[in-house]
């Protein structure tokens, strides 16, 4: 029973406090570790555990052959010291091991694992591994007694300061030759880490603590990870399948340690979450992207099957980095990597392209149309509408800026893909570029013949380049075109329009992404593409699809550097069909009406006809914003209602017929091709017969005639039919030959004579447009301008 | 803890309040030991708080820093010996910022033996007790909101590690359970004790790794007295 003053345990008296006679220290002391088992009868396990952290004191006098010196550190796995041993006059480490009371495991157990191990350690001979010289138990502690590295943790020199990539690859050979010399004797590590990785002053690698994992049993916990982890320190270095399923750990889960510690000492930081690749972070060969996420790879499968294997790659990237004389200045080092016929051929590409777009474009449209048309007509222009002019003209060449352009690109990325994919004396494209491409499953049953992983990078650098290369082309393309265009009122446009904008802006919004975040910019790019099919209706493979191809481009580049996760690129690949599919099917975002419109008599198009979608409400549009369309000699249009079509009110219209006011009526459901034909009924037949405009007949005084008796007060002119009442246009031809006029014009009782009060002077030429180009008020019943006619004479002197 | 150095917004005031209430008596209890009367040490931990406050001092913690107690340790003591007097002419009996309860913290002190006891060590010993109380406090009050107060109350005594307690066969009986549920009961108990005992020290230390050390210090500054 708890006493009030003195804890049962340590004996110790236990203060005042809020915890109501729990002794503090062995509360504390408890929340350290779990303490002891508990025996069957509810009794305390007679063995204490030894302190977790014993004083020298303590401990010195278990070894009577050593003279135990300093404490070098303390970690999760135990305590280290340094020790001399007086008789070989060497120092030695001494490592007390801290059990896990957390592990389950019993006395025997642990004793028995920890020998057997022990002795496997003392095996491991070799320059990079701490030699284990002796182990055993005294007082209680587990001990290895092992060989002393007067140096530094791994660790403790990445606190310091950062490692330069150099440093980094020579380091890591080291670490694979160790690892691989342990992993053929059949020792797994289990705790890789920069703790764990000495750096002696000669500059040696030396990896500490092989198997000490196993034989603490953290791992065989199964089902308590939380004392795995508590056990362990830092998860952070262990491989997915030592958390998930530790009884199938091999020494595969050292090569992921190794790619967490490689990763680490490139970039300073822990590959957590979704990291990037550490090119992406610091200047460094690219290449080592692709062998540190390939030593990354969740799967043990596809990992490296080999510390060996690993060590070769990064022989090979540092082997090639020395031979390339290339001084480290401030030219980032993927470019390196490009030669420089790949170099030529990209600036030739780029060059090709947008020659071809400004020939193609000047000569094609900006000089018949733009300057011979437009700007020599309008005056005057400044050389701000020109320029615009212009830009808008070379947009407007989009289908001959694209044509050259794509197949440039197109057959260009090819080529610059098989040049980085070949090598002198056999295809690899075939043999590495196909698998990965999923479309052989050999590889998975095969896991040991993992390519080369050079090879790839240069494809991914080369699939990277060309899709921001084209993308950004597009970018500029699709923005020049919406500078020159100008932006449509969108509030205003069919649902269909809008959701093209919203595709398009995407799609912008991908291409600019590309530069950075490959995965982003793949998924924006296709989503805007998906948006865009729908939104149009239907999936013309026409110029404009361009963007898919560099959706798909940025998609490999993310696949192939960020674990190619497959599964990931498939199911979006399938979300985006679903949807398009859907989408095409359902969202009727673009309906287009193929009709004719006919006579309804005769049964003969009627061509030219207008067909015009009416505003929704009043208010909403002006005429001009909403698309209309005009029949062909056919009688046959296509009209774009976009949504809610059904609904939509319609006006056709022709001369000679009624106009007839509809709505597009029931729609099959997903049809977004209406085939619809239209009767117009004609109206009055007088009204059909052909219409003859009415023509001056007779003037008094006759046009042409001279002599005219300058006392003539009014002038008359005779149509061939009657006029409308109070419309004229009496056009002077010049200043100085209209009459001085007396009084307003007005038409006789027949309608067909109209009279001008004028008063003339004698011995002068007079000229007047009856009706003129510009002024043809003289007009008839129907509302149809005469003739013009220019009446002419001359006074008598 | 270390959130309340972060911001100077309402958020940020609110915690460095928070913290002021969990760990003034570690404070209290080293500026007694500097000799000061109970009267004088209630208003310097008041005044200390304040500075702090106002200062924004907390803002200055930067994880790199490390450990929350030793910079308060030495923000006190520099605010023991620059600043007091300034602010003792302006600000005494202005500026609470707490309620202190000086009475169960002189009660604590009183049974210390006051010969061996420096006030750095009266801090940090009082330090891990505050430590201890906030983690036993919380333990409490979940275990009594999840409804097992009768649990929380038969098997506390566990919490100090085997031998501390009954057989657990006589705690099973009161319980009305049998010996293998005490154990698991027992066993997540401490768990969870030794969790909210690492959150509440991660509060107070810049980064995970550093718990540990935190953890062992505290223990032998426990274990010294």
């Amino acid at each position: 029973m708890v006493t009030e003053n003195k804890c049962p345990h340590c004996g110790k008296p236990v203060p005042a406090t809020a915890l109501q006679g729990i002794c503090p220290e062995c509360m504390l002391q408890a929340g350290l570790a779990d303490t002891g088992e508990v025996g069957p009868d509810g009794t305390v396990l007679p063995k204490t555990p030894p302190p977790l952290s014993p004083r020298i004191e303590e401990i010195a006098p278990h070894f009577p052959q050593l003279n135990i010196l300093e404490c070098l550190g303390r970690g999760g796995m135990g305590v280290v010291y340094k020790a001399r041993q007086p008789k070989l006059d060497r120092f030695v480490a001494l490592k007390i091991l801290t059990r896990s009371w957390d592990s389950g495991i019993t006395d025997t157990e642990f004793a028995a694992r920890f020998q057997q191990e022990a002795r496997a350690l003392a095996r491991l001979n070799h320059p990079d591994i701490v030699a284990v010289y002796d182990f055993g138990e005294a007082g209680g502690y587990h001990y290895l007694l092992m060989e002393y590295v007067d140096g530094l943790t791994l660790r403790q020199l990445l606190q310091t300061r950062k490692l330069s990539p150099e440093e980094a690859l020579s380091i890591v050979p080291k670490i694979c030759e160790a690892l691989q010399f342990a992993h053929e004797r059949g020792i797994v590590h289990r705790d890789i880490k920069p703790e764990n990785i000495l750096l002696d002053k000669q500059g040696c690698v030396k990896i500490a603590d092989f198997g000490i994992a196993k034989i603490l049993g953290s791992e065989a916990v199964g089902g308590n990870l939380t004392g795995a982890k508590d056990r362990l320190g830092t998860p952070h270095y262990m491989a997915p399948e030592q958390v998930e399923t530790p009884q199938k750990v091999d020494h595969r889960a050292d090569i992921y340690s190794l790619g967490v510690v490689f990763y680490e000492m490139l970039t300073g930081e822990l590959p957590l979450g979704k990291f990037q690749s550490p090119s992406k972070k610091v200047q460094v060969d690219v290449r080592l992207d692709e062998v540190v996420l390939h030593a990354l790879e969740k799967e043990p499968e596809r990992r490296y099957q080999h510390a060996s294997e690993v060590k070769s790659d990064v022989e090979t990237i540092a082997g090639t980095q020395a031979e390339r004389t290339v001084p480290s200045g401030s030219r980032p080092i993927p470019h390196k990597e490009r030669t420089g016929v790949q170099s030529i051929f990209a600036a030739l590409m780029l060059l090709v392209s947008f020659g071809a777009w400004v020939l193609f474009g000047y000569w094609t449209y900006i000089q018949p149309i733009l300057v011979e048309r437009v700007i020599a007509q309008a005056s005057p222009v400044s050389l701000g509408q020109r320029l615009m002019f212009q830009l808008g003209g070379f947009v407007h060449t989009y289908y001959w800026f694209f044509v050259p352009l794509f197949v440039v690109m197109t057959v260009g990325s090819f080529i610059w893909l098989m040049l980085s994919a070949i090598r002198p004396r056999k295809l690899l494209w075939i043999k590495e570029v196909m698998p990965r491409a999923g479309l052989s499953v050999t590889r998975k049953s095969t896991p040991k013949e993992a390519p080369k992983p050079t090879e790839s990078i240069k494809l991914v650098s080369g699939a990277r380049w060309t899709a921001r290369i084209l993308g950004t082309l597009l970018l500029a393309f699709y923005g020049f075109f919406v500078l020159a265009e100008g932006l449509p009122p969108i509030a205003s446009q069919p649902e269909g329009v809008q959701l093209n904008f919203v595709a398009l802006g995407l799609m912008l919004a991908g291409f600019v992404a590309g530069w950075k975040r490959e995965g982003t910019a793949a998924l924006l790019i296709a989503c805007g593409w998906t948006l865009w099919q729908i939104s149009e209706g239907h999936i013309k493979w026409n110029l404009f699809q361009t963007p898919l191809p560099v959706a798909m481009l940025y998609g490999y580049c993310w696949w192939a550097t960020r674990g190619r996760r497959t599964s990931v690129v498939a199911g979006t690949i399938v979300a985006l069909a679903v949807v398009l599919g859907l989408g095409q099917l359902f969202l009727p975002t673009s309906v287009f009406v193929l009709g004719a419109v006919v006579d309804a008599q005769t049964g003969q198009p009627v061509p030219n006809a207008e067909f015009r979608l009416l505003p929704r409400t009043p208010r909403s549009l002006e005429k001009g914003d909403l698309p209309n369309a005009r029949a062909n000699q056919n009688g046959r249009f296509t009209l774009y209602m976009g949504w809610f079509s059904e609904a939509k009110q319609v006006a056709l219209s022709a001369p000679g017929y009624a106009t007839l006011t509809t709505n597009l009526g029931p729609r099959a459901w997903g049809e977004r091709n209406v085939s619809r034909d239209f009767q117009l009924q004609p109206v009055a037949a007088a009204s059909v017969e052909p219409q003859v405009p009415p023509v001056v007949i007779a003037t008094v005084p006759e046009s042409g005639s001279t002599g005219i008796d300058p006392t003539l007060t009014e002038l008359q002119v005779t149509f061939s039919k009657p006029m409308r009442d109070g419309s004229w246009s009496w056009t002077k031809w010049g200043e100085d030959n209209f009459p001085e006029l007396n009084g307003p014009p007005k038409f006789l009782g027949d309608q067909r004579t109209c009279v001008l009060p004028v008063r003339l002077r004698p011995g002068q030429v007079y000229a007047i447009w009856l009706n003129s180009d510009y002024h043809q008020d003289f007009r008839d019943c129907e509302g149809q301008s005469a003739v013009p006619y220019l009446l002419i004479f001359e006074t008598r002197k | 803890m270390l959130a309340a150095g972060r911001s100077d917004t309402t958020r940020a005031d609110n915690a460095l309040a928070k913290f002021c209430q969990t760990y003034w008596h570690p404070l209290y209890a080293y500026v007694r030991r500097r000799g000061h009367s109970p009267e004088d040490a209630q208003d310097l931990t008041q005044g200390f708080f304040a500075h702090l406050l106002e200062h924004k001092a907390v803002a200055t913690v930067s994880q790199e820093k490390g450990r929350f107690r030793s910079f308060l340790l030495a923000s006190l003591n520099h605010f023991l010996s620059d600043e007091w007097d300034k602010a003792r002419a302006q600000k005494r009996g202005a500026g609470k910022v707490i309620s202190l309860d000086t009475q169960s913290a002189e009660a604590w002190l009183d049974q210390q033996p006051s010969v061996s006891l420096t006030p750095e060590k009266a801090f940090e010993l009082r330090w891990v007790i505050t430590l201890l109380e906030q983690v036993y406090r919380k333990l409490e009050t979940e275990h009594r909101q999840q409804g097992k107060a009768e649990l929380f109350d038969t098997l506390r005594t566990t919490l100090a590690g085997p031998g501390n307690s009954a057989p657990y066969a006589e705690l099973g009986s009161r319980l009305g359970l049998n010996e293998g549920a005490v154990k698991v009961a027992v066993h997540r108990l401490r768990q969870r004790y030794r969790a909210l005992l690492r959150e509440a020290i991660a509060e107070t230390v810049g980064s995970e790794a550093e718990v540990d050390e935190e953890l062992r210090y505290l223990l032998r500054t426990l274990a010294g007295t």
